[in-house]
């Protein structure tokens, strides 16, 4: 961590909250589109 | 939209017209001491470093980091849901066809450049070009296609925003290698790129003839004599989309519009090219409908 904060661990927490039927292609798809929108 | 809320920034604000929105330059995404770092894995330093340094609430203690990440993600699915209800209308309320599926791509320079924030970008360039060329092949990974074989329609979206920028070799020498790379993998899986090109394109764009013919689908901001220009240069290997007058569609008479139509279609003739505006329709008021439509019915069914 510097200059900032590692998401890793919280980004897997979120990961746990989303529906389970989601497969988990689908959910690791989901957070590196959030990363791409949110780094625009 | 929604995962911007609750951040404590925001990249994109109002213009002054309350509607356009602008990109905030000075990025925060990466810094001079970086670069090697995000070459080396861009997706471990964006959940590493760069977002959360990004969004002050995501420096919060817990539970407010986790309140606030999950929020944005959600966000994020709302949009999605939304853009998909929004298609699903369009299609089966107002039986419009969808021309571009759900996959997007832009050139990696550009994303460096967005990076970067344009300032600091464009003299990178010049400072470290090979850092900068390392870094967009380091993200090219991301807009490969998602599967390898896809269907030849909806098109893929494929967006430029620093061509403009650039004059034809460092075109040549920073965006066109991985956006090359890009399009051929698109053109193998069997999906066109849609590609909207603004400003100066001439040398730049006959580049897009290197690839098969099929692999591309280019809307040129140009006149009627350019569009005849480009279609004599790259017209056998790429579609291009004809720039038909808005301005007599929407004043013209359904006469002038039928025989105009008639004429570009003996000009321009009927393989390699899509009828289109001059300019991007954007509410019903910017065109007179029985003219659009004559110009429809004279595509569908005049053949010289």
């Amino acid at each position: 961590m510097e200059n900032g904060k590692d998401l890793t661990q919280l980004l897997e927490e979120v990961k746990k909250m989303l529906p389970a039927t989601m497969p988990d292609a689908a959910k690791e798809g989901l957070i590196q589109r959030w990363l791409q929108v949110m780094s625009y | 939209m929604k995962c911007y809320q609750g951040m404590g920034y925001a990249p994109f604000f109002p213009s002054p017209d309350g509607v356009t929105l602008q990109a905030d330059d000075s990025s925060k995404i990466l810094v001079d001491d970086e670069i090697d770092r995000f070459i080396e894995d861009p997706t471990k330093f964006l959940r590493e470093v760069a977002i959360a340094r990004r969004y002050p609430s995501l420096q919060k203690e817990s539970p407010e980091d986790i309140k606030a990440l999950t929020g944005s993600i959600m966000g994020l699915v709302d949009f999605i849901s939304r853009s998909a209800n929004r298609q699903k209308a369009l299609e089966e309320v107002y039986q419009t066809p969808m021309i571009l599926n759900s996959t997007s791509i832009q050139p990696p320079l550009d994303i460096c450049l967005l990076y970067r924030g344009f300032v600091k970008g464009m003299g990178d360039l010049y400072r470290r070009p090979k850092q900068v060329q390392a870094a967009a092949e380091a993200i090219m990974p991301w807009y490969m296609p998602p599967a390898p074989k896809m269907p030849d329609f909806p098109w893929v979206f494929s967006t430029f925003l620093t061509p403009d920028y650039l004059n034809p070799r460092q075109y040549e020498k920073f965006l066109w290698p991985t956006y090359k790379k890009l399009a051929e993998a698109y053109s193998a899986a069997g999906c066109p790129l849609l590609v909207p090109y603004e400003g100066r394109w001439d040398k730049k764009c006959e580049l897009f003839a290197e690839l098969p013919k099929g692999t591309f689908v280019v809307y040129l901001q140009c006149s009627e004599e350019q569009f005849f220009e480009a279609q004599a240069k790259i017209g056998d290997k790429v579609a291009l989309i004809y720039p038909f007058p808005l301005e007599m569609l929407k004043n013209g008479t359904k006469e002038e519009v039928v025989k105009h139509t008639k004429e570009v279609i003996d000009r321009a003739g009927t393989t390699g090219v899509i009828m289109g505006t001059s300019h991007v329709l954007n509410s019903p008021k910017d065109v007179n409908h029985d003219n659009l439509k004559a110009l429809s019915d004279v595509c569908l069914n005049y053949r010289p």
